[in-house]
């Protein structure tokens, strides 16, 4: 197997809160090969966020990093110094967050803050205008000299978004991080902004690790996915076999979930219960108390991953033999 | 007594209940509580508490703290203590009073401008504005002119000059309140335009203004002082400000005569805002800080 | 259909005057659509669509530039204040942000006993017992427990559920719901479609359903109304319009659908949405629409009969 571009091992990220130790993220491995788009997909509070920004060492207060090791092309990230990491971050990761404007200041235009991405001193030569406008060309906007005198309020939400995208590929990272980049978004809108990051990834070659509440979007875009719940991975594996036969309940229950507007409708059936707070997650395997196919060792014990080929492996007491 | 209204009881009991808790847990703000406690007590126990009259003369002038005199005495002789209890009344009928009409005004003004907006916020913005432009002292003058110096006046006064920042405020909260889902949900359920400006906005516009309001105590009761300067304040009243500014001139050889009663502005004041924090807890059923 | 429609919109337009400008935006600009008994409409927009303004229209809660809201077969603007009550009661409205849709200084118990007490639904003593089963109702069992709770001590499925309980506390004949579903997560979702279809068929509730998600619009409506900017561009039973849409810009919709069923994505929709302050003018999907032609400028297309109440506004037959 080739080098990965980021490998992430045995990550785990907590919160001290007055009610409990929060464990958002609790022990997730996976890694992205250079040029490879992977999914990350989970609800709310399954620390798929958390995880982005543990990769990015932007973690907010009162959490921090309690174990793991995250390396980029080798390079220990979390043993880096905060100025080195800021360096990591200009030139090598890219994050795209959803709610564009919310990180667009609102009192500079488009084009001051792309030269702000291209590097601290802000250049305002001939050279620096010629980037900025290439930049924003690159995301699929008409014309970029009149948008890039334009401040954000002026903007939609999707112009909004490709402006991010133009910032945060203006240095050519080797790693995009986007995390739910289209979920406040319109489906058109949407479409154009996947559209807009599958080519600049086909251009620039740069790896994708997309992070999602949404299979639908994640499946159109990504090589490889991984299910998140409750702080850990419950599944892994090619977005088509997962589709295909998925070996968790979970997956199983995000799969049926989705409603097709090419298909006849049918009916749902749905997941009870809510996701577990993560002050206090279940014991043993943590979706058990919603899963419809519980058993007695699952709320006692933690089940094993187990691999099916081609790098799809799922942990559930299901899918060892004999069943326990 | 039905079931039905003894479960009603009990959660409005269970309502104080929990906001007690969150208050007490902020140590703090029970410490300005107490604090608080003590001045009100102070000031309404001032006649039995003090040795002497607030103007009552006798004593040595500038004397030192002493057994008789324990924050000393000032330039013509008058117990400085006594003068500190007796000022808390005046300084808390003038913070509370002024701050109380400051509130009145000022909510009625900001919700309606808030609530209805266009032409009434308008009109109500450019009525704000003239009182927040006002030159107080002169405003203050005019109205001793007219009224003669009283202690009613100067509250009346102080409030006037108040209220514009508590409009702003509670009209800021209003705008921002009014298109949210809940309000519109309960215009959907018919409820008035009454009702939901006092019964679902303002409860929740109050955190923010009761801290302001709270704020702006300290504030009456050093304005307060300057008008005693000027001599628009009523004389008949002790005051921890007018003991100040007679003070200014004996600073330098008898300390306590500007210690005392500024310690006391000092402490007042840090209490109220400490209290405001408190009540901003009370209120708030949020969860605590960390999320 | 011979009886008369529930709620309907006649002509409806309502303007936004944009604060610091001159500019006007119709937000809707005259706009025709009818709820009957016991249907479920679904109102398909994207944001800058006018949806959400024309469901508060509907409810008589946004006022109107031009045309009418019939409600029952009366006009909202016209009804005195004792109807207007009855009328409050007979539409109520479920919004998309559970986090923003119940008052935070308000318990369950107030929150829902509000509306109980306004309308005398049940006398003061008895208001409790009826709060508490209506949270049964919605599946937050027992109700009784969660009454003295506030909402931030629930979650947004939680939240969502409370406010279609106090919506269902008038007794309503009609639920406009604006993008119920759209801010919860993916299990979640399910729950909460799947009350939303037992409570309107238990109750016999005619619904009028906002989204923008196609998914969902097709599970649950039995009509579909399709807005661009203001305008119905088409409208049409469910099936038909999602088996064959005649609108350019309804295919657009689909094709930009993420779908597991269909193998690649087509090519994004071209251009950007329009400001709604400043509209192309005659048919207002012109800019971006690859079958455009000189006549789409300067005429406005109307609504006109497809096929078996099916209707599309396009001048042409795609």
């Amino acid at each position: 197997m080739s080098a990965a571009l980021l490998a992430v091992e045995d990550l785990a990220t907590s919160f001290a809160t007055d009610g409990g130790t929060l464990r958002a993220v609790d022990g997730v491995s996976f890694h992205v090969d250079a040029g490879e788009a992977i999914g990350i997909v989970g609800e709310s509070g399954s620390g798929k966020s958390m995880t982005a920004l543990s990769i990015l060492r932007l973690v907010p207060n009162p959490g921090r990093i309690t174990r793991g090791r995250i390396s980029l092309a080798g390079r220990d990230l979390l043993a880096l110094s905060e100025a080195a990491m800021r360096g990591v971050r200009r030139t090598e990761i890219a994050m795209i967050f959803q709610d564009a404007g919310a990180y667009l200041n609102p009192v500079m235009t488009v084009g001051e803050q792309i030269a702000e991405a291209i590097g601290p001193a802000r250049p305002r030569d001939a050279a620096a205008r010629a980037r900025i406008l290439a930049a924003l060309s690159s995301v699929q906007i008409a014309d970029p000299a009149r948008i890039a005198r334009a401040y954000p309020h002026e903007l939609s939400g999707g112009m909004q978004q490709r402006v991010l995208i133009a910032a945060a590929l203006i240095r050519e990272p080797r790693l995009i991080l986007a995390d739910e980049p289209t979920t406040a978004l319109d489906a058109t809108v949407q479409q154009q902004i996947l559209a807009c990051l599958a080519d600049l990834r086909q251009r620039t070659g740069a790896a994708l690790l997309l992070i999602s509440h949404d299979l639908a979007v994640v499946a159109q875009i990504c090589d490889r996915l991984h299910i998140m719940y409750a702080g850990e991975i419950v599944e892994h594996g090619p977005v088509r076999e997962i589709f295909a036969a998925p070996k968790h309940p979970y997956t199983r229950a995000l799969l049926d979930a989705i409603l097709d507007p090419w298909q006849p409708p049918r009916a749902l059936v749905p997941l009870d219960g809510a996701p577990p707070d993560m002050a206090a997650p279940p014991p043993g395997c943590r979706f058990h108390p919603r899963c419809p196919q519980a058993m007695a060792i699952c709320a006692r014990t933690a089940p094993p991953a187990r691999s099916f080929g081609d790098a799809h492996a799922a942990r559930c007491w299901l899918n060892e033999e004999p069943v326990p | 007594m039905t079931a039905a209204t003894r479960r009603m009881r009990s959660a409005r009991a269970a309502w104080w209940r929990q906001g007690w808790r969150r208050l007490a847990a902020n140590r703090l703000s029970l410490i300005g509580l107490v604090l608080l406690a003590l001045f009100v007590a102070a000031g309404l126990a001032a006649p039995l508490l003090a040795p002497f009259g607030p103007f009552q003369l006798g004593g040595p002038r500038l004397g030192a703290p002493s057994a008789a005199h324990l924050f000393g005495c000032d330039q013509l002789g008058r117990d400085i203590f006594s003068g500190v209890l007796y000022g808390a009344r005046t300084s808390l009928a003038v913070g509370f009073l002024s701050v109380g009409l400051s509130l009145l005004l000022g909510i009625t003004v900001g919700a309606v401008a808030g609530y209805y907006g266009g032409r009434i916020d308008d009109l109500a913005m450019r009525i704000t504005e003239i009182f927040q432009v006002l030159p107080r002292f002169f405003l203050a003058l005019i109205i001793v002119a007219m009224f003669g110096a009283s202690l009613y006046g100067t509250i009346f006064v102080i409030g006037i000059l108040s209220w514009a920042e508590i409009a702003r405020l509670v009209r800021g909260e209003f705008l921002s309140f009014r298109d949210r889902p809940f309000v519109t949900a309960a215009r959907a359920y018919g409820a008035g335009d009454a009702q939901i400006m006092l019964r679902e906005i303002l409860p929740n516009a109050i955190a923010t203004v009761v801290v302001a309001a709270a704020l702006q105590i300290p504030a009456a009761i050093i304005l307060e002082a300057s008008l005693s300067f000027i001599g628009a304040g009523d004389p008949t009243v002790m005051s921890w400000g007018r003991m100040l500014t007679s003070a200014q001139q004996y600073m330098r050889q008898a300390w306590w005569t500007a210690v005392f009663p500024g310690l006391a502005i000092s402490l007042l004041a840090m209490s109220l805002a400490l209290v405001a924090d408190g009540i901003n807890d009370f209120l708030n059923p949020r969860l605590g800080r960390a999320r | 259909m011979s009886e008369a429609p529930i709620l309907a919109a006649e002509g409806a337009a309502v303007r936004f005057a944009v604060r610091g400008s001159k500019k006007q935006v119709m937000a809707v600009d005259g706009v025709d659509l009818a709820l009957h008994a016991d249907e479920t409409v679904a109102l398909v927009g994207e944001s800058g669509s006018g949806k959400t303004t024309l469901g508060l229209a509907l409810l008589g809660l946004r006022s109107l530039a031009g045309g009418r809201v019939a409600w029952r077969g009366r006009d909202v603007a016209s009804l005195d204040r004792h109807t207007l009550r009855r009328f409050r009661r007979d539409a109520q409205i479920v919004f998309q942000d559970p986090y923003a849709s119940l008052n935070p200084r308000l318990t369950i118990a107030e929150t829902l006993r509000r509306p109980l007490a306004l309308h005398r639904i049940v006398p003061a003593d008895a208001q409790r017992d009826e709060s508490a089963r209506l949270l049964d109702r919605v599946g937050l069992q027992p109700g009784a427990l969660y009454l003295d709770r506030y909402p931030h001590e629930f979650s947004g499925g939680q939240r969502q559920r409370i406010a279609i309980a106090r919506a269902l506390s008038l007794r309503p004949g009609l639920l406009v719901a604006d993008e119920p579903v759209s801010a919860l997560d993916v299990s979640i979702r399910s729950q909460v479609l799947n009350l939303l279809t037992e409570l309107r068929q238990a109750l016999g509730l005619s619904m009028l359903f906002l989204s923008h998600d196609l998914g969902v619009v097709r599970f649950i409506a039995s009509r579909v109304a399709v807005m661009y900017l203001g305008r119905l561009v088409e409208t049409g039973p469910t099936r038909a319009l999602f088996e064959t849409p005649r609108h350019p810009y309804t295919r657009a919709l689909l094709a930009a659908a993420p779908s597991l069923s269909r193998a690649v994505a087509g090519p994004p929709l071209a251009g950007e949405p329009p400001l709604p302050s400043d509209p192309p003018s005659g048919c207002r999907f012109r800019t971006r629409c690859p079958f455009a032609k000189p006549r789409c400028a300067e005429e406005t297309p109307d609504l006109r009969d497809a096929a078996a109440g099916h209707r599309v506004a396009c001048h042409f037959d795609l």
